[in-house]
C-alpha cells in the first residue's frame, strides 16, 4: 500500500483510468509509465473482458510502477485482483460488489471509490464507507456509451458541495474544460481517452496538471 | 479440507437462465450431486454474488453439497463457498491460494497432461479434465478419450474429475479409467428430470467406487 487515506485527496488530482481496448499488458504499462512522468497521481486498472491471468500480470506491473512513483493504484471492480496485486484499493460501480461487502475482504485501510448513479445511490455508498466518489459525466463523452446524459458543471458543483468525501469529475474532460472541475471544488479529475490515447501521454498529463496549478 | 466431491453439476453456462439454474441445481443436489458449480459468463460481481447467495439458500437443505464458484475468488470468499474453479485464463492456482488459504478447495480445469502436472505441483486440490467425449459444447474438437483420461489420472496424485459428454452408460468406463468423479453441464442442464438423472449417476458411482 503506497497511499493512505490521509493523502487521498491529493492523490486523486490527476487520475488515469486504463482502457481494456488496449489489450497488450506491455502497452498498457508503458502508457501508464509515460503518464506518470507527466504527473498522473492515480491509476485505475480497468481490465473488463480480459482473462484474469492477463489482468493480474498487468496489475502486478502497475503495482510496482505506482509504488515506485508514489502513485495511487486502484483496480476496477475486481476485489480479488486488488488483493492479489496488493493494490491500494478498488473502484466500484452500481453493478459491482457492494462497497460494504468489498470492504470485508479488503480491510479498513483500503481505498474504495464508487461511481454512484443518482442521489439515493450516492448517499448509500457514503453510508457504507466509500472513500471517494467518481461523479459524471461532467461533459458528454464517447468513451462510455452507457454513461448517461452529461450532468453539466452546475449540477456537478452541487454534488461536490453536498458530500464530505473527495470527488473526482469524469466524462469528456480535456485540458481546456477541466478548470471548471477544479473550480467546482473537486479533488481531481479522471480521464481515459484524453491521456490513454494521446500521442504523447506525458504531455497530455502535463497539460491537465497545468490547469490544476 | 473436505473430501473432493464425485458428482459435479456445472452451470448455467448460458444454456439455462440463471433463475432456472437454481431449480435444476436444487433437484440435482437432491438426487445426489455433491458439488454445484456456478459458472456464468460476463456477469457483474454484484449480480454474481446475489445469484451465489440464492443458490446457497436453495441448497440449505443439502449441507453436504459443495458450492464452487468459477473464476471469481472474491465472490467465492464473500459467499463462503466451498471452492473455486480456475481455468487456463484464470488466476494461477498459487495466486488464488494466497487469497483463500485452506478455506476453499481449488479446482483447476486442464486440457493436457503437462497442464495437469503443473496444476498439481502448484497445489490444486483436484483437476477437471476434459473434454473426454465429443460434446456440442466443444463443436469441432474431438473428445480426448479414455486413454487420455487414464494418462492424466496416472500423472497426478490428486483426484481427477472427468468432464465432457459424460452419460450414465459411459460412467463405468470413465471411473475405470481412473476418474475420481465426473462433472456434467449440458447433459444435466438439459435433462428432462435432473433429479432422476443425478440419482442414477450417483447410484452408479456408489456401486463402482468402493470405499
Amino acid at each position: 500500500m503506497t497511499v493512505t487515506r490521509a493523502r487521498l485527496s491529493k492523490a486523486l488530482r490527476c487520475y488515469l483510468v486504463t482502457d481494456p481496448g488496449v489489450e497488450s499488458v506491455e502497452r498498457t504499462v508503458e502508457i501508464c509509465r509515460q503518464s506518470i512522468d507527466g504527473g498522473v497521481t492515480a491509476i485505475q486498472l480497468r481490465a473488463k473482458g480480459w482473462p484474469d491471468r492477463r489482468a493480474l500480470e498487468a496489475a502486478l506491473a502497475l503495482r510496482a510502477l505506482c509504488a515506485k512513483a508514489g502513485v495511487l493504484f486502484l483496480v476496477n471492480d475486481r476485489v480479488d485482483l486488488a488483493l492479489a496485486s496488493d493494490a491500494d484499493g478498488v473502484h466500484l460501480g452500481v453493478e459491482d460488489l457492494p462497497v460494504e461487502v468489498a470492504r470485508r475482504l479488503l480491510g479498513e485501510e483500503a481505498i474504495i471509490g464508487y461511481s454512484p448513479e443518482g442521489e439515493r445511490d450516492r448517499a448509500e455508498a457514503l453510508r457504507h464507507g466509500a472513500d471517494y466518489l467518481g461523479v459524471g459525466p461532467v461533459y458528454a463523452t464517447a468513451t462510455k456509451a452507457d454513461a448517461g446524459p452529461a450532468l453539466g458543471v452546475e449540477r456537478f458543483t452541487e454534488i461536490v458541495r453536498s458530500v464530505d468525501v473527495p470527488v473526482i469529475g469524469i466524462g469528456g474532460l480535456k485540458p481546456d474544460n477541466a478548470r471548471a472541475v477544479r473550480d467546482a471544488g473537486a479533488a481531481g479529475f479522471a480521464v481515459v481517452s484524453a491521456i490513454f490515447y494521446a500521442d504523447d501521454p506525458a504531455a497530455a498529463a502535463r497539460a491537465f496538471n497545468e490547469v490544476w496549478q | 479440507m473436505s473430501a473432493v466431491p464425485r458428482l459435479h453439476l456445472v452451470g448455467p453456462l448460458g444454456i439455462t437462465r440463471p433463475v432456472d439454474y437454481l431449480g435444476i441445481a436444487t433437484r440435482a443436489a437432491a438426487g445426489g450431486c455433491d458439488a454445484i458449480h456456478l459458472r456464468v459468463r460476463e456477469m457483474a460481481g454484484g449480480d454474481l454474488l446475489r445469484l451465489a447467495r440464492s443458490l446457497q439458500r436453495e441448497l440449505d437443505a443439502h449441507p453436504d453439497v459443495m458450492l464452487i464458484i468459477n473464476d471469481r475468488v472474491d465472490v467465492a470468499l464473500l459467499c463462503n463457498a466451498d471452492g473455486v474453479q480456475l481455468g487456463e485464463r484464470s488466476f494461477d492456482v498459487d495466486d488464488a491460494r494466497r487469497l483463500t488459504g485452506d478455506r476453499l478447495l481449488i479446482g483447476r480445469s486442464i486440457h493436457n497432461v503437462d497442464g495437469a502436472r503443473r496444476a498439481a505441483e502448484v497445489g490444486a486440490d483436484y483437476l477437471l479434465a476434459g473434454h473426454i467425449y465429443d460434446t456440442p459444447s466443444k463443436e469441432g474438437q474431438p473428445g480426448r478419450g479414455l486413454e487420455w483420461l487414464a494418462e492424466v489420472a496416472g500423472a497426478v496424485e490428486i483426484p481427477v474429475i472427468a468432464i465432457g459428454g459424460i452419460t450414465i452408460d459411459r460412467l463405468p468406463d470413465v471411473l475405470a479409467a481412473g476418474a475420481h468423479g465426473v462433472a456434467l453441464g449440458r447433459e444435466l442442464l438439459e435433462s428432462a428430470d435432473p433429479y432422476a438423472t443425478s440419482q442414477r449417476l450417483r447410484q452408479t458411482i456408489d456401486r463402482e467406487v468402493r470405499p
